[in-house]
């Protein structure tokens, strides 16, 4: 794959610039950015990290010899963001996009990835849209699908071989020196591609682990389907014994029926006697009501005659009560007199007292006041004799009449008493006679059986009842005989079923042999596949170092042990022990640079800082080594200070393909256009103009120009 | 001037104690005319039977006391209470005159296949 264009908008200090074009006619493959600090040389490599990948992560850390993933920059909010900060805090919409175009061997390649506000002022990355469209060939994919489509031609998992950090070849080293080296492992992995091969073997193991648990489930089925085995067989003499008892129960209830049917037989020749029977039967059914009944009646009889006494008494006893009121009555009324009296002549005695002239009832003028006086006492005699009479007159007192009529009403009949009592011992009377009547004809009937006869009948009733008793005993032992054995039949259905659970399921061991030997294969392929890998990486390493390193008849190359701890061979024998920081950052490429090569992917390689801890003459060799035009791209982001712009531009003129410089505006005395040194300064607007040609620019503006360098 | 009413002691001879006996009601004899719940209630209903009908006899033979404490004769003094002083006699006397009277009444219906309770009619 050969890069050709790459378009930024909106990221890092880049806010609108124009596509950087890769083309050129030549067949050189180098290609430099050259910057000073914050004018966007990281933001370039960044920018198509995350157009690949979709994300980008800070410098990973090694703990302990692991690889601890940096974190992820966000697009939008506060700090370190991937969006120009014009395009977030100025624009109506922020909106950042980067586009590769590329030509591949499927044809040309264009991954664009847009990220946009969905808010007036997004905070969060949650509140951007982010869009990605991948086409290769013509053919245009979106979304997740984009996404594969890029794994086929630069996969993430080798990011590290391709946009490798100047800056964290320390980690990388520590990371190849350190005998805990999951870090490395974990990238030869990834260059071999091992993690489908794990993946592989992880599901094998997973189907593995299934298999092993119905293989335990089956082992515990099998279990208790030979538990399930002894209960049926248990069950099955049970049953068996059950059966017996209903075939013996069905033999003993033939036998009585026919028994039974005889005795019937001979009862026919007794017939008369039988009718006779019968209603004997009847009758005495009825005498044991009759009797019941007539208990009950002479009861309620005895209750009932408790009263009796006082309808006797009362015949006496109520004329008696009667007179009593009668005399309490007339004291009453003898009383009521007395009182009348007792006033009138308390009245006239004071009249005459008191005699004015006046009558005292009329109040008219009296006449003759003397005849008045002697009629007035006259009166008053008549009425105390009367008084006298009435006293002298009366018989018991009030209060023993009172008492007299208590003592006589506890003798008073409630109403209704006789009729009740009548009642009972009418329907006494009527139980007894009926009870008798019964008991007469039962006695007639009795007296019709000769004793010969009655014998025969009562012998052969006396069969036929025991019989009869003895069947329906036997029927109710039949059913339920044949209930407990269907019980059981069903039980021993369940447990035949359960028990035939248990069969060796023989396939499901046969898969589980050949997941396992599928699962050993696999493993022994990774080791095979890892062994060939780490040889090829030692030998590409070996090579890239020699021709690194400045001094190479001291070195023969670069050890890898199983483990893939990196060590420089000395060509003496033994390991380099204390090289220098330079010689290990070779090692560090080296090995990086093997990795990538044995992966056998097609694509640019980014060097951010690349001459970081490097002197002169490695990155010399460094760069010699990249450019040396093998066919991969490879594209360094120098600083200033790191390589020099112009040397570097005269010494690798030929494996250069193209270079830019990345500069702010401010950064210019002379016109960056085309390069007059007439430029004029307005301290009013803070812009620079060219008095050549008359190109103007802001001192402040913190845009990044991109500048194409000629060499 | 009150007189005094002597109360007396209940008694009645040992035939018409025997029919008294004879009236009480007994649970395994219902087909037999035994109305009454107890001896006293039998002897109630005999000397009310015997004053209704104004009928007293002397008893004969040896006598046979009735329980003073279930048979309260001062309950029948205001309706002996003058029959006592002209006769002079204690309301017990009196009382068990009227009921010998009436036991032997009811021996005669008995005797006569008749019920007992049909007196009552």
């Amino acid at each position: 794959m050969r890069l050709t264009h790459l378009i930024l908008r909106n990221i890092g200090p880049f806010r609108d610039p124009p596509p950087i074009s890769l083309e050129t006619d030549k067949s050189a493959t180098g290609y430099a950015f050259f910057a000073d600090n914050g004018r966007g040389k990281t933001s370039i490599y960044n920018a198509m990290r995350w157009c690949l990948f979709g994300e980008v992560r800070g410098r990973a850390t090694t703990v302990k010899g692991k690889r601890i993933e940096g974190s992820l920059r966000p697009i939008v909010g506060d700090g370190k963001i991937l969006m120009n900060k014009d395009a977030y805090e100025q624009d109506k919409v922020q909106e950042m996009s980067v586009m590769l175009i590329a030509q591949g061997q499927k044809g040309q390649i264009q991954v664009q990835r847009t990220a946009k506000s969905m808010t007036t002022l997004p905070r969060t990355d949650e509140e951007l849209s982010i869009e990605i469209t991948v086409t290769i060939g013509g053919n245009t994919t979106s979304g997740k699908k984009a996404q594969e489509a890029i794994e086929t031609f630069f996969p993430k998992g080798l990011e590290r071989f391709f946009f490798i950090d100047g800056e964290a070849l320390e980690e990388y080293t520590e990371m190849m020196q350190s005998s805990s080296l999951d870090g490395l492992q974990e990238d030869v992995n990834a260059v071999l591609r091992i993690p489908a091969l794990t993946k592989g073997e992880d599901d094998l193991v997973h189907i593995r682990q299934g298999i092993k648990a119905k293989i335990t489930s089956s082992n515990k089925i099998e279990q208790e389907s030979s538990l399930n085995r002894d209960r049926a067989k248990t069950l099955q003499r049970e049953l068996d014994s059950a059966l017996s008892k209903v075939t013996s129960t069905e033999k003993s209830l033939v036998t009585l029926r026919s028994k039974l049917l005889n005795t019937n037989e001979q009862l026919k020749s007794h017939q008369e006697y039988i009718e006779v029977y019968k209603q004997m039967d009847v009758l005495d059914i009825q005498i044991g009501m009759l009797e019941a009944e007539l208990s009950e009646a002479a009861h309620e009889k005895m209750l009932e005659s408790k009263e009796a006494w006082k309808e006797l008494l009362w015949q006496k006893a109520g004329p008696l009560y009667k007179t009593f009121n009668d005399q309490i009555d007339e004291i009453n009324n003898r009383e009521a007199i007395t009182r009348s009296l007792e006033k009138d002549i308390e009245r006239d005695q004071s009249e005459l007292k008191t005699m004015d002239g006046i009558c005292s009832k009329c109040e008219q003028p009296i006449k003759d006041i003397i005849i008045h006086q002697k009629k007035l006492s006259k009166d008053i005699e008549d009425k105390q004799h009367q008084l006298l009479t009435i006293r002298e007159g009366s018989g018991l007192s009030s209060e023993h009449l009172y008492s007299a009529l208590g003592d006589l009403q506890k003798m008073m009949p409630p109403q209704g008493t006789k009729e009740r009592i009548l009642r009972a011992e009418k329907k006494w009377k009527d139980r007894k006679r009926r009870l008798q009547n019964n008991k007469e004809e039962f006695n007639t009937l009795n007296a019709k059986v000769t004793d010969e006869g009655k014998a025969d009948t009562d012998a052969l009733r006396e069969s036929k009842g025991r019989q009869e008793t003895l069947i329906a005993s036997r029927e109710k032992e039949l059913k339920l005989a044949k209930s407990v054995a269907s019980n059981m039949e069903v039980e021993l259905r369940k447990f035949n079923r359960l028990a035939g659970k248990g069969s060796e399921d023989t396939e499901i061991h046969s898969m589980d042999v050949t997941i396992s030997k599928l699962i050993v294969a696999i493993k022994d392929t990774i080791a095979s596949y890892r062994e060939t890998a780490r040889k090829s990486v030692e030998e590409n390493a070996s090579s890239v170092f020699l021709e690194l390193t400045n001094a190479k008849g001291v070195f023969s190359g670069i050890n890898l042990d199983k483990n893939f701890k990196a060590n420089i061979k000395l060509s003496k024998g033994g390991f380099a022990v204390n090289p220098s920081s330079g010689m290990v950052s070779m090692m560090t490429i080296s090995v990086i640079d093997a990795l990538r090569r044995v992966s056998g992917i097609d694509a640019p390689v980014f060097l951010d800082t690349p001459g970081r801890s490097l002197d002169f003459k490695h990155k010399e060799e460094l760069l010699n080594y990249f450019w040396k035009n093998e066919g991969h791209q490879f594209l360094i982001f120098a600083h200033s200070g790191e390589f020099d712009t112009d040397n570097t531009l005269d010494a690798h003129s030929e494996q250069l393909a193209k270079a830019w410089s990345l500069s702010w505006p401010g950064d210019h005395r002379n016109c960056y256009v085309c390069e007059s040194e007439n430029v004029e300064y307005n301290p009013e607007s803070k812009m620079n103009s060219c008095s050549k040609c008359g190109e103007k620019w802001d001192i402040r503006s913190n845009h990044t120009m991109i500048r194409e360098l000629k060499f | 001037m009150t007189i005094e009413i002597a109360k007396g002691s209940l008694g009645i001879s040992e035939t018409s104690h025997a029919l008294l006996v004879s009236l009480v009601f007994d649970a395994n004899e219902p087909t037999q005319d035994r109305p009454f719940e107890s001896i006293v209630e039998a002897f109630r209903f005999a000397f009310t039977y015997g004053y209704s009908k104004g009928i007293s006899s002397k008893k004969t033979g040896k006598n046979v006391t009735v329980a003073p404490r279930q048979f309260i004769v001062n309950d029948y003094l205001e309706l002996l209470r003058e029959e006592a002083i002209s006769k002079q006699q204690s309301l017990g006397g009196l009382i068990s005159g009227y009921a010998e009277a009436g036991c032997i009444e009811l021996e005669k219906q008995s005797l006569s296949s008749e019920f007992i309770l049909d007196l009552l009619d």
